[in-house]
């Protein structure tokens, strides 16, 4: 693998735009006691940032020529064809985002092998190519995870917080898998997810200033250039892609193209370039 | 409040940072199913070791200011020479837990067998015992009475919310060992630390804005100054050590030295000096 803190054409750092697509599946996930009426309002703004959303991250990408990653898991794919096939036509990266939004280190090694497996055959089938990326849903993981992840094919994964640069992730079977780390700082969906019931998130917290959480993915950004790192965001649909909050996404993506140093790539370009592939 | 402080100054500021590393994060999913292996949540307690301290260090050596670090007993096993590293460049090591444990037993000699545990790690690695102990979980007042025997050991930080040092009080008589005042107005995680699940902080409140953070950081600075107080940080590689958040750090320390007269070093000079003067 190549050095990691020296970007392609004399950038100091890298910046990748990630986005996961995991809807009304996440709800549904992680309420299955609850009847889907007592989930309506989750699901209702689900389904509108994956109808309506999505066509308006899209047009912001698209106005500053920025291709992005979406993680998009098998649910999401199935039920959302169309829109999928937009993010295609424009040419973003399309990597795996599990199946549903399952909590893969609760489950048995042979039912994650079958969920990741099955929703990679779906994308590639989809996309007509190989998709190279994995990043598990908001839950945990496990080393076997990523095990598996590296067994089935995929060549990096996106899910930990351990650096500020990709790394090569040592597994039990003595294999490797490129890492392309971020942090929750650099997540929308903790800063804005609201809903009273059920309360999401549990202690029915207020909703932060927009611009002082634009301010923050902008100073991590800005240390990740002074750390010679790669800065990872993640925005959700479900809360980037509001009315009032699709503009931090048009302001950050100014901002990082003021950066000169800043080498915008997808994790893919990311993953091609240090591992040579 | 003091007329003054060590070298004569208005106000005394320690800066420590809390090496829990993946401690926290073991002990947090540990109730969890399947939670021995978890490596998500881990992974923000590994950022602190493998980048979070070393920027920690570079930025206390540009603006040549010497800290605390209080360290977890296994964290110092199984990563050395980092925390050597710490040492070697001046800073003071001080004893906080072996696993970060949240109870050290329920009698005194538990309690004693688990610090001198520590502390004989301490010495293996560093040479030397620690002087300072933050601990993680409750000690009984015969635990405080023997470590007060010990000639090792000068300060704790056990409680939050005073102002100055004290001498720590065991049923109501005072002790010789210093108690070094922390307030929860210094400590990062409660504005910054966070993870989906297991849920960190409980209500899984938003991470606060950077600039809210360090504006407050700073107001708590003022009112320390203004009136003539200590502060004892406990500041995290973890949090405070990503690329974003050790911008507060740094323009934090830019304020400090804006005073002129506003002592900062380590926890074992501010106690020692308290000793000698009170
Ligand atoms: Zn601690």
């Amino acid at each position: 693998m190549r050095d990691p803190q020296i970007w392609p054409a004399d950038h100091t750092a890298a910046c990748a735009v990630t986005i996961n697509l995991d809807g009304e599946f996440r709800w549904e996930e992680q309420y299955p006691s609850l009847e889907n009426k007592d989930i309506v309002p989750l699901r209702v703004m689900a389904k509108n940032s994956m109808e309506q959303g999505v066509p308006r991250i899209l047009a912001t990408l698209n106005k500053y020529h920025v291709k992005a990653t979406f993680f998009i898991s098998k649910k999401i794919l199935l039920r959302y064809s169309k829109v999928i096939q937009q993010i295609i036509d424009q040419g973003h990266e399309i990597a795996s985002f599990s199946n549903g939004s399952e909590n893969l280190a609760l489950l048995d090694p042979k039912e994650q092998k079958k969920l990741m497996a099955n929703s990679k055959d779906a994308l590639e089938q989809k996309i007509g190519r190989a998709i190279k990326g994995f990043r598990a849903p908001d839950g945990e993981l496990t080393q076997i995870t990523l095990e598996i992840a590296e067994e089935e094919g995929f060549k990096y994964s996106s899910n930990l917080f351990s650096d500020n640069r990709p790394f090569l992730y040592s597994l039990p079977s003595e294999q490797s898998i490129l890492e392309i780390p971020s942090s929750w700082a650099l997540c929308d969906l903790p800063y804005f997810i609201a809903n009273l019931t059920p309360s999401e998130p549990s202690g029915q917290c207020r909703i932060p200033n927009y611009d002082k959480v634009l301010n923050n993915w902008k100073w991590e950004c800005i240390g990740s250039i002074q750390e010679k790192g790669c800065c990872v965001l993640q925005f959700n649909s479900q809360t980037i892609a509001s009315l009032g909050r699709i503009y931090l996404l048009d302001k950050f993506l100014e901002f990082i193209l003021e950066k000169q140093e800043l080498w915008i790539a997808t994790c893919e370009e990311i993953s091609d370039y240090l591992l040579g592939g | 409040m003091p007329k003054s402080w060590i070298e004569g100054k208005k106000s005394a500021i320690s800066l420590c940072f809390d090496v829990d590393a993946t401690t926290i994060w073991k002990l947090r999913a540990a109730d969890y199913p399947n939670g021995d292996e978890y490596i998500r949540s881990l992974s923000i307690g590994e950022y602190g070791i493998k980048r979070g301290v070393d920027t920690i260090l570079k930025i206390l050596s540009e603006y040549d200011i010497k800290a605390t670090f209080f360290v977890p007993a296994v964290i110092m096993q199984e990563n050395s020479e980092i925390i050597k590293k710490i040492k070697f460049q001046g800073h003071e090591i001080a004893h906080h837990g072996y696993l970060h444990e949240y109870s050290y037993g329920t009698t005194s000699v538990e309690q004693l067998k688990l610090i001198n545990d520590c502390q004989n790690i301490f010495f293996k690695v560093l040479g030397e015992k620690a002087v300072g102990f933050r601990p993680t979980g409750q000690l009984l007042p015969e635990t405080v009475l023997a470590l007060e025997k010990q000639p090792d050991n000068l300060y704790l930080i056990t409680e939050k919310g005073k102002e100055i040092p004290y001498y720590k009080k065991v049923n109501n008589q005072e002790t010789t060992l210093v108690e070094l005042p922390a307030r929860i107005e210094f400590d990062d995680y409660y504005q910054l630390s966070y993870n989906f699940y297991p849920p960190q902080p409980g209500s899984l409140d938003r991470i606060a804005s950077y600039e809210d953070v360090l504006d407050n950081l700073k107001r708590e600075v003022d009112g320390a100054y203004q009136y003539g107080a200590c502060c004892i940080t406990a500041f995290h590689p973890q949090v405070l050590g990503t690329p974003g958040k050790s911008l507060i750090l740094r323009q934090l320390i830019e304020y400090i030295q804006t005073f002129p007269d506003i002592w900062i070093g380590p926890c074992q000079n501010l106690a020692q000096w308290w000793k000698e003067n009170n």
